[in-house]
């Protein structure tokens, strides 16, 4: 088991990078990839808001209710349908702002309410702790998908 | 719902956050924690409430828009607001929150075809909606809660 506060810490900390490098980009910075077929960094942006939106459901469900059924999608299916092609900045702000307030609600638990779980059909356990850990994860491995595709386009 | 209808709408859904805000600027800890005048939420209670519930209603909006049919959110509220420490935490980070899933909502439904706002969705809790169905009872739903902050910080709407 982490240390929660420290996990805490890192949870908030770990969207900072993304913050740096997702600043004063241009139009043709969003639109660059990794390599053909993999997302432009634009739709990674908006990959990383509609998965806070999802994770901070789940968080809240898991904290409210004793065992919810916690659902797995697929994030191709909202890349392909939710016209990833729009601005940016709405995403960026949700990011940022779910970030903070999914951080300020973990603050204010118990410490056993990072046991909480909720029934994952992918994962035999998955815990308030485990989100937490997997949305480091997340950011780390978006963050520097982003670096590459910025890095393609030099 | 006709097209101008649907322009008003959009309007005051995003309108709703800056009112939302201005209700609460300015409160003091204990005016934010004070019993309102009938039985209800204090104002704090109903900023982390209008929170919650965007959280949700941004995952609605996205499941309608793939068509999946998935019951997301639990039908006891007070226990919720008991749940999620909604009388501790503080606010601000809630209506940032709000904020950006107004903006985000927004954005997505700037970009729909005209049969995408429409075409009615099988969703969990209502026998379908539309997109438009969502936005007419999020506002609703925003434009409540900031009555009732109103009333439980100075006791009229």
């Amino acid at each position: 088991m982490n240390d929660r506060p420290d996990l805490l810490a890192a949870y908030l900390e770990s969207t900072s990078d993304i913050e740096l490098v997702l600043a004063d980009l241009s139009e043709a910075q969003l639109e660059s990839r990794e390599a053909p077929g993999e997302w432009t960094v634009r739709q990674i942006v908006h990959h990383l808001a509609d998965n806070e939106v999802a994770d901070a459901m789940r968080l809240r469900q898991m904290l409210a209710h004793d065992s919810p059924l916690i659902v797995p999608f697929d994030e191709s299916l909202f890349a392909a349908n939710l016209h990833y092609d729009r601005e940016v900045e709405s995403s960026v702000a949700t990011f940022f702002a779910l970030r903070a307030s999914s951080g300020a609600l973990l603050e204010q638990i118990a410490h056993e309410d990072w046991s909480r779980a909720g029934r994952h059909e992918e994962h035999d356990l998955y815990t308030v702790e485990i989100l937490v850990q997997k949305n480091i994860e997340h950011d780390a491995a978006h963050r520097t998908q982003i670096g590459r595709a910025l890095a393609s386009a030099d | 719902m006709n097209l101008d209808e649907r322009a008003d709408l959009l309007a005051r859904y995003r309108a709703a956050p800056k009112l939302l805000a201005d209700a609460v600027a300015g409160s003091s800890i204990a005016q934010l924690d004070g019993a309102p005048p009938e039985p209800g939420w204090t104002a704090r209670e109903n900023v982390h409430h209008v929170s919650d519930i965007a959280v949700m209603g941004a995952l609605r909006l996205r499941l309608m828009l793939l068509d999946i049919e998935v019951e997301i959110w639990p039908t006891d509220q007070d226990a919720m607001q008991k749940r999620l420490r909604n009388d501790k935490r503080p606010i601000t980070p809630a209506l940032k929150t709000i904020e950006g899933l107004v903006e985000s909502a927004v954005s997505i439904m700037g970009v729909l075809r005209e049969d995408e706002w429409t075409q009615p969705r099988p969703t969990p809790g209502y026998n379908s909606r539309s997109v438009e169905d969502w936005l007419a009872a999020n506002v609703g739903h925003i434009e409540q809660h900031i009555d009732q902050i109103r009333y439980a910080l100075t006791g009229t709407c």
